[in-house]
């Protein structure tokens, strides 16, 4: 492998004629109707292989379902043949039954819908020296949905008991044994998650149980009527019900919760059915956004705006404002929306939630959990664990709102939010609940101890966990799992090694180093920072050698020194500043596949890029983004 | 003996605090009926070292599997069993229970078993777990039900307790359950008709939901029948408050991992043993575990996170290697404690153990190597009689579906394949006593 060729790529081109000539050939004795699908491999004459594989595989299913075709060297173009459906693709390269070469190497998804016939299709191989980096705007071309999808979102565990708390003032916490979220990058509201099962079911069951019986036990405070009958119960299913499901009920609706009323033995039994009814049923489960059809598109109606606005903000049902808008049919119109959205983001309830957003987006609640060698950390205890949590919120939240600042500004801030104990951790200087970091080598969020400690082990750093934290969380890249085909024998651990040298031996093994040397390139710039976020002064009785490199879309490659050096290059980088877009994005619309969202992360890269990439600006677009306000018919 | 002297013997109950012994008498009842097969699914995690594991030359248990030496005519080893699979950790965790790498197709054998065996018990299978859910993330999953969708796993001792046994000072769940159907028929009526509204979309979640309460009915409907156990329970010094708003829950604190533990398995066997449920799962974490393996009773290993330690660095002997096998050593210590707390109850004829089969296994072959070689899984119990015990057996690199199928074929369905079935028809002859 030539150490200059960083990026290796190989097309795969359906061979027009002759392609259709051999198809048509082998389908012989197949009929006419079952033509498949032919892709063409050309080799890749200026690397060093012996042989390739190309496994093709109906996509979402099984690998080994599908065809492994091994083509070795010298056979010039080789055409396959797989059945015309969806279809996921992996190439891999070996010389000596060495992986040299690998598509998994280069984190992308490699699927595509398979016609009859020759196909277009390109995959891409990367080798050690770090590959290529998909193109930003990749997905979003000529077949990526220019809307989202109509959808269901089930309201999360914290969404829930927001919601009821809203609704009834109770703030007993309702949803302890609730299932708990499965988090898709680290966010637990991703629609295709939600999802709910008997386990769900009974929990809301449950819930439900609790808030109707400690209604019921005070209910002249949520009933008005002095005469406690069938009509008295109607007004409450009207505006309780219309509160409870974020916008009004129809006539059958409110009937069939009426009925539902006269099944209970008496006014107080029939109302806790009712309750209990309201809670169970989807309207309120769900926040709906499906919209209304507008000959292209579907257009979410004003009351699924309304909600889709409050959850994103506040994460918590519409408050009396947004629902007189909704009411008035005005939260179709762009100008609207963005107004409100401004008066949301201003409100002190918008802070709160974006710490949320912060501590999913960043993973940063592991920081109270982890475990760390309490002999070698013993100040780090469960006091000092929440301040780091809540600094790196109040840090975001603080660069985000009050001071409207930038997207570097994560990176490069020269102060934070804590205390005195925070600030001896870092070295810093306390002034009246902020901290200035003394040394120019803490910087922004990367400087913060719940970022360090979570990523790390329990006695020192851990090159591999930080790693793939900015690679998948910060330049929103996907960090794969290791090839089939690896086979691995790490050598034995030296106990006297530096964390630096322990994981030499994957850059040393080309097939390790394929993936690793992206991920390692990044953790070892880190290792200035130890296991719980303090400067790290030695390691193994040698001075710490924190040089790193990150690797540029292009596969160009970024030499840094240092945790510092690695925010200012965050800072400034495209690909860091897409990604911020696409997580807010992904909170904002629960929408987790890159492809869907793609034209959605396009337009508010856009809209960031032209408002002085201020961070606030990715967050007050999404609700006014046409792929946000319509859905794909 | 009818219900006068089984009531005699709870009020008995109610001065004691050993449930196992109580259960023993109550269930002779059973003896006059065939015994229904009982199954049970343990997850551990991270894989395992397989010199370390499986008998060696001269058949003797090697350190890993040493606690299961007074076990060994109710297990087998089997040595050689592989998945048919690429990837790592994640892809071995969806595919340990499913047999299947497919995102389509996963179907767990132990919900799988739930939905075959379970449809007059309570609870068609029960799902717990010792800190399955804490910091892990979807790719993680082992449990799935057969739409697909992750199953939730249960990992709060109390409220699985409580919900089983209906003890204790929450809702109790018959109660819940049994009075207001009107209210499950209402909510069912409302996910049908938008459903129905919504033609094509949101199908399949909507679909799940549907399943979800039409179970949550079948439960009502079952009420207590099917087995009913009132029991005390050692706590083991645990101390779970009612609400849990921090984090992490007290329950998922690495400290109480061993308390719950074992809570857990005596929870479990308590279900299987009284009749509530026909199926256990109980997942000990997850893969890539963040346990640390310094709690009260555990091997007192704090050098690193159990996954870390599973990097042992290929020495097997060494310093790491030694951490991560007293870790797994661990495991199978609770493994033999749940086999022989099983062994202990009498469910008529035969023992709990005897009526069950058992499956202890994990997602990976070997950590280190990140390999799906030499799964390191224990095969215990007789199924009743169907699933011959106390072999070591050495397969030459055999699909581990045949493990699978040997399985549900022991719990008596007879389909020639479990999962993908591209990888493996049959059972594994050796193991089946038919």
């Amino acid at each position: 492998m030539s150490a200059t060729s960083t990026i290796t790529w190989l097309l795969l081109i359906g061979s027009v004629g002759a392609a259709s000539c051999q198809t048509a050939k082998r389908k012989g004795g197949r009929g006419a109707g079952s033509k498949l699908a032919t892709v063409s491999v050309k080799e890749i004459g200026t690397e060093e292989y012996d042989r390739m594989e190309l496994r093709a595989w109906p996509a979402g299913e099984s690998k080994d379902v599908g065809s492994l075709f091994q083509i070795t060297r010298g056979q010039g173009v080789i055409e396959v043949q797989v059945q015309p459906q969806r279809t996921s693709f992996q190439l891999e390269y070996f010389k000596n039954d060495q992986l040299v070469l690998s598509s998994t190497g280069c984190g992308e998804d490699h699927t595509f819908d398979l016609k009859p016939g020759p196909n277009p299709v390109t995959i891409y191989v990367c080798d050690a020296g770090g590959g290529r980096f998909p193109p930003l705007d990749l997905s979003c071309d000529q077949n990526s949905p220019l809307y989202g999808p109509r959808i269901l979102r089930l309201l999360t565990a914290r969404e829930y008991q927001r919601t009821i708390t809203s609704l009834t003032g109770i703030t007993t916490d309702v949803v302890s044994d609730f299932p708990k979220e499965l988090r898709s990058h680290g966010f637990d509201n991703q629609e295709a998650n939600g999802l709910v099962t008997d386990a769900h079911a009974e929990a809301h069951y449950r819930a439900a149980k609790i808030v109707s019986s400690t209604m019921i036990k005070k209910l002249s405070s949520y009933v008005a009527c002095a005469q406690r009958d069938a009509s008295c119960a109607g007004e409450f299913i009207r505006s309780f019900g219309k509160k409870a499901w974020r916008g009004p009920l129809n006539q059958e609706e409110s009937a069939k919760l009426l009925t539902l009323f006269q099944s209970g033995a008496n006014f107080d039994d029939g109302l806790e059915r009712v309750i209990q009814g309201l809670l169970m049923a989807p309207r309120f489960l769900y926040r709906f956004e499906l919209g209304a059809l507008k000959g292209s598109y579907y257009e979410l109606s004003s009351w699924e705006m309304a909600q889709a606005l409050s959850y994103m903000f506040w994460g918590m049902p519409p408050d009396d404002q947004l629902m007189a808008l909704a009411d008035a049919g005005k939260l179709t119109d762009k100008a609207t929306i963005a107004a409100e959205a401004k008066r949301l983001w201003k409100d002190a309830k918008a802070k709160e939630n974006l710490g949320y957003f912060t501590s999913s987006w960043l993973g940063t609640e592991s920081v109270l959990g982890v475990n760390k060698d309490a002999v070698l950390f013993p100040a780090f205890d469960s006091s000092l664990r929440r301040k780091a949590y809540d600094e790196t919120n109040d840090f975001f939240t603080d660069v985000v709102t009050d001071k409207n600042g930038s997207f570097a500004d994560l990176f490069q801030s020269e102060y934070t939010i804590g205390d005195g104990a925070l600030s001896s951790l870092y070295d810093g200087v306390p002034t009246g609940g902020f901290i200035r970091y003394r040394s120019p080598e803490r910087r922004g969020l990367l400087g913060h101890a719940s970022i360090l400690a979570t990523y790390a082990g329990n006695d020192n750093s851990e090159p591999i966990k930080r790693g793939v934290f900015v690679l998948e969380r910060l330049l929103c890249q996907v960090v794969p799992p290791p090839p089939p085909s690896l086979k691995i024998t790490p050598p034995p651990r030296d106990p006297n090694a530096s964390v630096r040298e322990r994981f030499a031996s994957h850059s040393t093994n080309p097939s390790c180093a394929i993936c690793h040397t992206r991920i390692d390139g990044i953790g070892f710039g880190m290792e200035d920072m130890d296991a719980i976020g303090r400067f790290k002064q030695s390691d193994a009785g040698r001075p710490v050698d924190a040089r790193g490199i990150v690797f540029g879309p292009g596969g160009e490659k970024n030499m840094f020194e240092g945790t510092a050096a690695l925010g200012r290059f965050l800072a400034t980088s495209a690909q860091a500043e897409s990604c911020m877009s696409k997580q807010v994005y992904r909170f904002a619309a629960g929408q987790d596949n890159d492809k869907k969202i793609a034209c959605a992360v396009r337009d508010l890269d856009s809209a960031f890029v032209s408002g002085g990439k201020r961070v606030s600006t990715i967050f007050l677009q999404v609700p006014t983004l046409d792929a946000f306000r319509r859905r794909q018919p | 003996m009818g219900s006068i002297s089984r009531r005699g013997l709870l009020r008995y109950a109610g001065m004691t605090c050993l449930a196992i012994p109580l259960m023993r008498t109550l269930l002779e009842e059973e003896a006059y009926a065939a015994t229904p097969v009982r199954a049970l699914f343990v997850y551990y995690p991270d894989g395992n070292i397989a010199q370390r594991f499986f008998p060696d030359g001269n058949g003797a248990l090697p350190d890993i599997t040493a606690p299961l030496n007074g076990l060994r005519s109710d297990i087998n080893l089997i040595r050689g069993l592989v998945y048919r699979l690429g990837g790592s950790h994640e892809a071995g965790a969806g595919f340990c229970l499913t047999g299947t790498a497919s995102d389509n197709q996963r179907y767990s054998i132990d919900n799988f078993l739930g939905d075959s065996l379970g449809g007059n018990y309570r609870q068609k299978s029960l799902s717990l777990g010792v800190g399955a859910n804490f910091e892990t993330d979807p790719s993680k999953q082992i449990s799935f039900l057969s739409s697909g969708a992750r199953a939730a796993i249960q990992d709060n001792p109390k409220r699985a307790f409580y919900d089983l046994f209906n003890a204790g000072g929450l809702e109790d769940r018959n109660d819940l359950m049994a009075e207001k159907r009107s209210v499950l028929d209402y909510a069912r009526g409302e996910i049908q008709g938008l459903r129905y509204r919504l033609g094509t979309i949101e199908q399949a979640k909507l679909a799940v939901h549907l399943e979800a309460l039409r179970e949550l009915e079948r439960r009502a409907a079952q009420g207590s029948s099917g087995g009913v156990c009132k029991s005390s329970l050692d706590w083991r010094g645990l101390s779970i408050p009612d609400q849990e708003p921090n984090y992490p829950k007290s329950f998922e604190r690495n400290e109480v991992f061993g308390q719950v533990g074992r809570v857990m398995m005596d929870i479990m066997v308590q279900a299987l043993a009284c009749g509530i449920t026909p199926v256990g799962l109980l997942q000990w974490s997850h893969a890539v575990s963040p346990t640390t393996l310094n709690f009260a009773g555990g091997p007192n290993i704090s050098r690193g996170r159990h996954h870390d330690l599973s990097h042992y660095g290929g020495d097997i002997n060494g310093l790491y290697g030694n951490d991560f096998a007293a870790c797994q050593r661990w495991y199978m210590e609770q493994l033999a404690y749940l086999l022989t707390q099983m062994k202990g109850v009498s469910l008529g004829d035969k023992n709990l153990l005897d009526a069950s089969l058992v499956l202890a296994t994990t997602e990976i072959g070997d950590s280190n190597a990140h390999d799906f070689n030499d799964i390191a899984c224990v095969v215990a119990g007789k199924a009743g009689g169907s699933l011959k015990a106390g072999q070591s057996l050495q397969l030459q690199n055999k699909s581990y579906n045949h493990l699978l199928v040997s399985l549900i074929q022991a719990a008596g369905i007879n389909n020639p394949t479990f999962g993908d079935p591209n990888l493996g028809t049959g059972p594994i002859a050796e193991l089946m006593n038919r």
